[in-house]
C-alpha cells in the first residue's frame, strides 16, 4: 500500500478529509457526469434542439429490444410505433413489427462540436422513420432525453457563472466593508440590507421586467446570469464582513501593515484566503438557488424560449396535470433538478465540514 | 548634536470611550543612528502600545491627544499622507513581534511572506529578491534557510520562527527596527542568541533598534539608553516601580 503522505497546507488537509466522505465524492462524480455530458451534449443527444417530429406527440419511452416478436435475435433495436385514438380521444401507441438498429457513432444531423469542429457522429442514433425516445417525448415530439442534455448546458452553467460573478462581488464588497469599518462599512452594509429586504422572487421578476423581451437566446442567457447575481451577493457580503472584522485584528495582519502593504493588498492576501473555507462551501451550497432561479424564470415563461431548451422551460410542459397523468415523463426535468441541486448540497456540506478548524480536531487556526 | 532617527515626543493616549484614562501619559523617545534603546516596564505598562505608535498606528480603542513622531526631522508619522506612512513602513522601519507564530499568516510559507515585502520595497527581478530573502535569513542565524524559506509557519520552531520575523523585518534594510518582545517567548539559550543577533545586525547594517521588554536585566546588557515605562509615564530609575523591575531582573 501507498503510504499516506500528510498534507503540508490547510487545503490539502481538507481535501483530504473531503475523500473520505463517500456520499459526497459520490455526488461530486455524479455532478462531474452531468457537467461532461451537458459539455458533450451535441454528441451524446441523438437528435438536436430543433428536431420534432409531431406525429409522436407524448409518445411514451421506447422500449430496447434483441429479439423480434417472434423470437430471433436481431441485434439491440427499437421498434417502429403506431398512434391511435381510444374511446376518449386519447392518444395510444403500439410497437408496429418495423425494427429500427440502434447504431453506435453512425452519422446523423451534423453540428459544430464544441461550437468549433463541424462534426455529425452521434452517440446513439436510430434511421428515421423510426424514432428513439429513451425517456418519452414531448407534446411536439422531441426527445426528452436530447432536450435534457443539452438543456444542461443552460440550468448547469448558469449556476456556477452566476454564483461566480455574485461571490466575487460578496467578497470584494464584504472585505471591503469588513476591513475598512466605519462608515465605509455602515453605507455597503445598509445597501446590501436593501437588496436583501426585498423578497428574492419578486425582485427577480421585477428585474426581469427591466430587461426587454425581445432579446435572443445568448442575451437573454446573460441577463438571467446577472439578474441572479444580483440578488446573491448581499448575502455573501455581509458574512464575509463579519469574518474581516475578526480577522483584521490578527497579529499578521498588524504585520503585513508594518511592512507596508497597502489596505487592497491586504485584504487580497492576508484576510480573503482565509474566508476561503466558508466561501467554498457557501459558493457551493448557492449553485442549486441559481439553477432553481433559472428553472423558476424559464418554468413561467420568461427565461429560455424555444427551441432552446433548459430543464425550467422543459418543466413548463408539465404545470398541467392531466398532462402529467397521460405522460408522466415530461417530469424527468424535474429528476435531473433535484439530482442537481441534492448533489450540490452534499458537496458543499462535505466542504464545510472538511474545512472546518474545530471539527478537524485542531482548535483555533483560520 | 546630529539629527535623531526618531523622536518620539509628548505622546500621550487615551481611551476613546473614558478620555480621562491615559494609555501613554507625556511619553517621549529618542532613538539615536545606531543606537539600542531599550523601553522595560512590566504588564500593561504601555510597551506595545508604544511599539505601534513608533510605527504611527493608533489603536481603534484609543484617540491621540498630542505628541508627535519625527522621523528623521523631516516626517511626523503621526501626521502625514497615509501613503507616505505606508511607503516608510517596512522601507525604512520595521517591526517584529512578541509571538511570531501569530504574526506569520498561516497559509503562506515563511519565504514568500518575506518575499512579498521585499517585492514592495524593492526592485529587481523575482529570482534576485529571492536570493537577497536567503541571504537575509543567513543573516538572521538560520543554518539552512532554503529549507526554512519553504516552511510554513507552523512547522517552525519558536527560535527559527523568531529569527525568521527578525529576517523579515529587516530585510528591505530598514534603518530602523522596533522589536517588541523579542524574547519572551523563548528560553534562556534562545534569548541570548536572539540578543547576540541584534548586536550583529547592529554591527552589519548600522541598525538602530527599539527593543521593548519586560526583563531590564537582560535589555541593560545590550542597551545604550533604557526608558522604563510605568502605568504609561516614563518614571526615572529610582522610581518603586523601577526599582522593583531591578531587583525583579536580579541586578
Amino acid at each position: 500500500m501507498k503510504p499516506m503522505t500528510m498534507p503540508r497546507n490547510e487545503a490539502g488537509l481538507a481535501w483530504q478529509k473531503f475523500l473520505k466522505d463517500r456520499m459526497a465524492v459520490t455526488a461530486l462524480w455524479i455532478l462531474g457526469v452531468f457537467y461532461a455530458a451537458a459539455l458533450l451534449a451535441d454528441v451524446l443527444a441523438p437528435y438536436s434542439l430543433r428536431d420534432e417530429s409531431r406525429a409522436h406527440t407524448y409518445c411514451p419511452p421506447t422500449g430496447l429490444h434483441f429479439f423480434t416478436p417472434s423470437g430471433q435475435w436481431a441485434g439491440l433495436h427499437v421498434r417502429g410505433v403506431a398512434m391511435s385514438y381510444d374511446i376518449f380521444r386519447r392518444r395510444m401507441y403500439h410497437e408496429t413489427a418495423a425494427i429500427y438498429p440502434v447504431k453506435f457513432f453512425s452519422g446523423g444531423e451534423s453540428y459544430r462540436l464544441l461550437g468549433v469542429v463541424p462534426f455529425d457522429r452521434h452517440f446513439f442514433t436510430v434511421d428515421a422513420p423510426g424514432r428513439i425516445y429513451l425517456l418519452g417525448a414531448d407534446s411536439r415530439g422531441r426527445d426528452i432525453f436530447s432536450r435534457i442534455i443539452h438543456g444542461a448546458r443552460v440550468s448547469l452553467t448558469i449556476g456556477l457563472l452566476g454564483v461566480f460573478i455574485s461571490f466575487g462581488v460578496g467578497l470584494l464588497v464584504g472585505g471591503i466593508a469588513g476591513y475598512c469599518g466605519g462608515r465605509t462599512d455602515q453605507a455597503l452594509m445598509r445597501v446590501c440590507e436593501m437588496v436583501m429586504m426585498v423578497p428574492g422572487f419578486y425582485l427577480l421578476l421585477a428585474l426581469r421586467a427591466a430587461v426587454p423581451d425581445s432579446l435572443d437566446s445568448l442575451q437573454v442567457y446573460a441577463a438571467i446570469v446577472i439578474i441572479l447575481s444580483f440578488i446573491g451577493w448581499a448575502g455573501l457580503a455581509r458574512v464575509i464582513r463579519g469574518m474581516c472584522l475578526s480577522l483584521k485584528a490578527r497579529d499578521y495582519v498588524l504585520a503585513a501593515k508594518t511592512m507596508g502593504l497597502s489596505d487592497l493588498a491586504i485584504i487580497m492576501r492576508h484576510i480573503l484566503p482565509h474566508t476561503i473555507s466558508y466561501s467554498l462551501a457557501a459558493v457551493t451550497l448557492a449553485v442549486p438557488g441559481y439553477i432553481l432561479g433559472e428553472s423558476a424564470l424559464s418554468l413561467i415563461g420568461l427565461g429560455i424560449q424555444d427551441p432552446y431548451a433548459s430543464w425550467g422551460n422543459m418543466l413548463a410542459e408539465a404545470m398541467s396535470i392531466v398532462r402529467i397523468q397521460f405522460a408522466p415523463w415530461i417530469l424527468w426535468p424535474a429528476f435531473f433538478i433535484g439530482m442537481t441541486v441534492l448533489c450540490f448540497n452534499l458537496v458543499g456540506d462535505a466542504l464545510r465540514d472538511a474545512w472546518d478548524p474545530w471539527l478537524n480536531g485542531k482548535g483555533g487556526g483560520a | 548634536m546630529t539629527q535623531p532617527l526618531l523622536a518620539a515626543r509628548g505622546i500621550t493616549l487615551a481611551l476613546r470611550e473614558k478620555p480621562d484614562v491615559f494609555i501613554l501619559n507625556d511619553v517621549s523617545l529618542i532613538v539615536a543612528k545606531g543606537k539600542i534603546i531599550g523601553v522595560v516596564g512590566g504588564s500593561g505598562s504601555g510597551k506595545t502600545t508604544l511599539a505601534s505608535v513608533l510605527l504611527g498606528f493608533v489603536p481603534d480603542a484609543m484617540r491621540l491627544v498630542r505628541g508627535q513622531v519625527v522621523w528623521d526631522g523631516v516626517m511626523d508619522i503621526l501626521d502625514s499622507d497615509v501613503r507616505a506612512v505606508s511607503r516608510w513602513r517596512g522601507a525604512r522601519v520595521g517591526m517584529s513581534f512578541q509571538e511570531p507564530a501569530s504574526a506569520f499568516d498561516p497559509v503562506f510559507t515563511v519565504g514568500d511572506q518575506i518575499l512579498e515585502t521585499l517585492m514592495i520595497h524593492c526592485g529587481g527581478g523575482r529570482g534576485h529578491l529571492r536570493e537577497r530573502m536567503l541571504e537575509f535569513l543567513a543573516l538572521a542565524g538560520i543554518d539552512d534557510p532554503r529549507r526554512v524559506a519553504a516552511c510554513y509557519p507552523h512547522e517552525l520552531s519558536g527560535g527559527l520562527r523568531q529569527r525568521a520575523m527578525i529576517a523579515m523585518a529587516v530585510c528591505t534594510r530598514p534603518a530602523l527596527l522596533v522589536a517588541d518582545e523579542p524574547t519572551s517567548s523563548l528560553d534562556v539559550i534562545l534569548q541570548a542568541r536572539i540578543m547576540e543577533l541584534f548586536r550583529k545586525l547592529r554591527r552589519e547594517l548600522g541598525l538602530s533598534i527599539v527593543l521593548i521588554a519586560h526583563d531590564l536585566g537582560m535589555v541593560s546588557r545590550l542597551a545604550d539608553d533604557i526608558v522604563i515605562l510605568s502605568h504609561g509615564r516614563v518614571i526615572a530609575d529610582d522610581h518603586p516601580d523601577a526599582r522593583a523591575l531591578l531587583s525583579a531582573g536580579g541586578m
